[in-house]
């Protein structure tokens, strides 16, 4: 009985101790927070940056007095190539600046209506506990500027928007942006952080139509956007400002949804998110997450390891959202392959059941510019470059160019060789059309190659010579880097059955 | 011949004194607009559901700048140098280059004026500012199915919003959508029926929203969302004013 009254005693002592430590924490956490605002002396900068950027973890130790400056803008943007709309700003564009401060931080806000504007204007912080989430007190007319003061309490990922009457349209013209308030741990270190915001635009002519558009009252009652973008704009995360990580880093994505209508399903193709905190929270909810809800108003939360190397489609899975309305961005992973995770040969075999396929791949490598070369050309594409530029070689306005007639194509064959052996990402104008997208590395072999770009070049209206073999392998064994690449394509082709 | 033709105007003019009267008191910059009814946009629990707006006269366009440069000859207090805080706050007339000097642009219309400025524009010329209930009857159409020009709505992309004329004005034809305009009664149109922390509802929110009288017209919400936003010594620089009589 002694014997176990000692230990018994002790745990006791010490879950004592440790409560009324917790108690006196917590009341002097209580007490901060019940001391008035001017309390709060120490000044630390507004930790700001612009999308897709997040501003470093704050590392502060104690809470502190954080001014916030907010210029309000009314200016015309580029929503989509060619098209342009007049955007209400929290700075110089949609989103606005991404804010991080400390949880118990004072927060002195500074909202100011450019004396340009010619509308009233706000700001609502989700992350503020108090009327409107500010709205109220900083209702501004243009010319003039709001002040109000307010303190973190609640650590998460907020959405801030304006909410001056119509609030819907005020938010679907551009007036959103994302405030984090860090625990005073902070939080898990990764290697990268990035932010990016859905929201819609309800223009009075249809998706892609050039010019300056109107906002559309009615599209907008019916909750029918013609565009669903990331971070303000159409491609506003592709081509040079796809998110870049590298292999083994680890990732954050800070995930927020202005709509003013639609939930979005945040999906990253070919990713799987390890941890997910619900809503914006700062409890992860829940692990190994293909999709995540972002509710309109609100946010989430996601951290993966980048481990694969390769192009990674962000997008709401809402798929005609992501292919036909925009809303799609971009995550290049770079770094050494990872063979014992993702391997591949990249051009998907052509099953024919009648097919003697042994002998169809002697007769392609044999001979790149015969008849049944040229029938194997008019394979590969209708099998695997159709799905992009089309069966009739038009391409897609504004995502795929086109092949026929194509001045890009036509214009350098060794060029159209290179694209085909090491594919071509990033902007490109043909026919006085710009582009900006990827056009992934296939792997063919040369006499593949060969033998789709001659297709190509003979039909849909062009008219120009047959690429030949030796064509290719000239232009592979110019460059050194392919060179490692041509013994992997030949070895994708002799497995290949074709 | 000619003699006769001239006496049978005059008898005319004398025998109709009613085309008089319904003529344009003070030349052909005024509309009359004839008698209305306004259904505030906003419902106040206590309020009427419509008011009824008497015929008026209503100037077709907003004051320019040179109509006002020959009021503040004539009115030194309003002058850029010499208006009193309280009347106009410090960007009022910002954009004149000395008190007698408005530079560029005498046909357009002036702006960076205060609503005690514009009230004594109106005063010093026997009139006075429209109401809310007025300037809406007038110009303050439904403007959902309205397709604003392209040019106009590259230079103020609101201008839609800021007014379109009735559809059952006589004419001249009212020239509005170029500006903000203030009003008599700009800032009691929200004053709220019930209390709030601050005693007035100084904004237009969301909340509002279920009292709109038409929740998708969202040019009115702009409207008055301006509207509410703004102090009698504001002086911004897309609202100006006209009088009504």
């Amino acid at each position: 009985m002694k014997r176990l009254l000692l230990p018994t005693l002790s745990v006791f002592v010490f879950l004592s101790l440790s409560y009324a430590g917790y108690q006196s924490w917590r009341f002097a956490q209580a007490r901060a927070e019940s001391a008035p605002l001017s309390a709060v002396h120490d000044e630390a900068p507004a930790a700001l940056a612009d999308a897709p950027n997040v501003p470093p973890p704050l590392r502060r130790r104690h809470a502190a007095r954080v001014r916030l400056d907010i210029e309000i803008l009314e200016h015309q943007k580029t929503l989509a190539d060619g098209v342009s709309y007049t955007y209400w700003t929290f700075g110089d564009d949609a989103p606005g600046k991404f804010i991080r401060v400390r949880q118990g931080d004072v927060v002195e806000t500074h909202v100011s209506n450019h004396p340009d504007n010619s509308l009233a204007h706000n700001v609502d912080f989700h992350a503020v506990t108090g009327p409107g989430g500010g709205g109220d007190v900083t209702f501004v007319a243009p010319g003039h500027s709001a002040t109000f003061t307010w303190r973190a309490l609640h650590a998460g990922l907020y959405l801030y928007h304006c909410v001056a009457a119509p609030a819907g349209l005020h938010i679907a013209n551009g007036m959103f942006g994302l405030i984090l308030v860090e625990p005073p741990e902070g939080l898990p270190p990764v290697d990268h952080e990035f932010f990016l915001v859905q929201s819609e635009f309800y223009t009075t002519g249809d998706y892609g139509e050039p010019g300056q558009q109107g906002f559309s009252m009615k599209k907008a009652l019916e909750e029918r956007p013609e565009y669903v973008v990331f971070n303000g704009h159409v491609g506003a995360l592709m081509g040079d400002r796809s998110l870049k990580v590298r292999t083994g880093e680890s990732v954050r994505l800070y995930l927020g949804n202005a709509g003013p209508s639609l939930v979005s399903s945040f999906h990253v193709v070919g990713e799987i998110f390890d941890r997910v905190y619900g809503e914006g929270g700062l409890d992860v909810t829940q692990r190994e997450v293909q999709t995540t809800l972002i509710p309109v108003g609100g946010s989430a939360i996601v951290e993966f390891v980048a481990d694969v190397p390769g192009d990674y489609q962000m997008v709401d899975h809402s798929m005609f959202r992501a292919f036909n309305k925009g809303a799609m961005g971009m995550l290049q992973i770079a770094g050494p392959g990872r063979e014992d995770l993702f391997s591949a040969p990249v051009v998907p075999a052509v099953y024919t059941p009648e097919a003697r396929t042994d002998r169809e791949l002697t007769v392609i490598t044999a001979a790149a510019d015969s008849a049944t070369a040229a029938q194997s050309g008019a394979h590969i594409y209708a099998t695997i470059c159709a799905t992009c530029h089309q069966q009739d070689g038009r391409g897609l306005p504004g995502l795929f160019p086109p092949l026929a007639q194509s001045d890009f194509l036509m214009a350098d064959k060794d060029r159209s060789v290179q694209v085909l052996l090491h594919g071509l990402t990033g902007k490109i104008v043909v026919n006085g059309k710009p582009f900006d997208g990827v056009m992934p590395q296939l792997r063919l072999s040369d006499a593949q190659i060969a033998a789709v770009l001659s297709h190509v070049r003979s039909r849909f209206g062009n008219d120009a010579d047959p690429v030949t073999l030796a064509d290719v392998e000239r232009v592979r064994s110019q460059s050194t880097r392919a060179q490692s690449r041509s013994l992997a394509a030949t070895r994708t082709a002799q497995k290949n059955p074709w | 011949m000619k003699h006769a033709a001239r006496s049978l105007l005059l008898m005319a003019a004398w025998c109709c004194p009613c085309v008089q009267a319904a003529a344009d008191p003070s030349g052909p910059d005024q509309v009359r607009v004839p008698a209305g009814t306004y259904i505030p946009f906003l419902r106040i629990a206590a309020g009427p559901d419509q008011i009824p707006v008497r015929s008026f006269f209503l100037d077709t366009s907003p004051i320019t700048r040179g109509e006002f440069l020959d009021f503040v000859r004539d009115h030194p207090t309003w002058r850029k140098s010499r208006i009193k805080r309280l009347f106009g706050e410090s960007s009022y007339l910002r954009d004149w280059h000395d008190d007698l000097d408005p530079g560029t642009g005498l046909d357009e219309p002036v702006t960076y004026v205060s609503w005690f400025a514009a009230r004594a524009y109106c005063e010093a010329h026997s009139k006075r500012l429209p109401t809310i209930a007025e300037w809406e009857r007038a110009a303050g159409s439904d403007s959902r199915v309205i397709t604003p020009p392209p040019e106009r709505h590259i230079a103020t992309p609101v201008g839609f919003a800021m007014g379109v004329p009735a559809p059952d004005l006589p004419p001249p034809r009212l020239n509005v959508g170029e500006v903000w305009e203030w009003n008599l009664d700009f800032n009691s149109a929200l004053v709220s029926g019930r209390a709030s922390s601050s005693g007035t509802a100084s904004s237009l929110f969301c909340g509002d929203g279920y009292r709109a009288r038409n929740a998708d017209d969202y040019a009115a919400f702009l409207r008055y969302s301006l509207r509410s936003s703004l102090r009698a010594d504001y002086a911004l620089r897309n609202l100006g004013f006209r009088c009504a009589l």
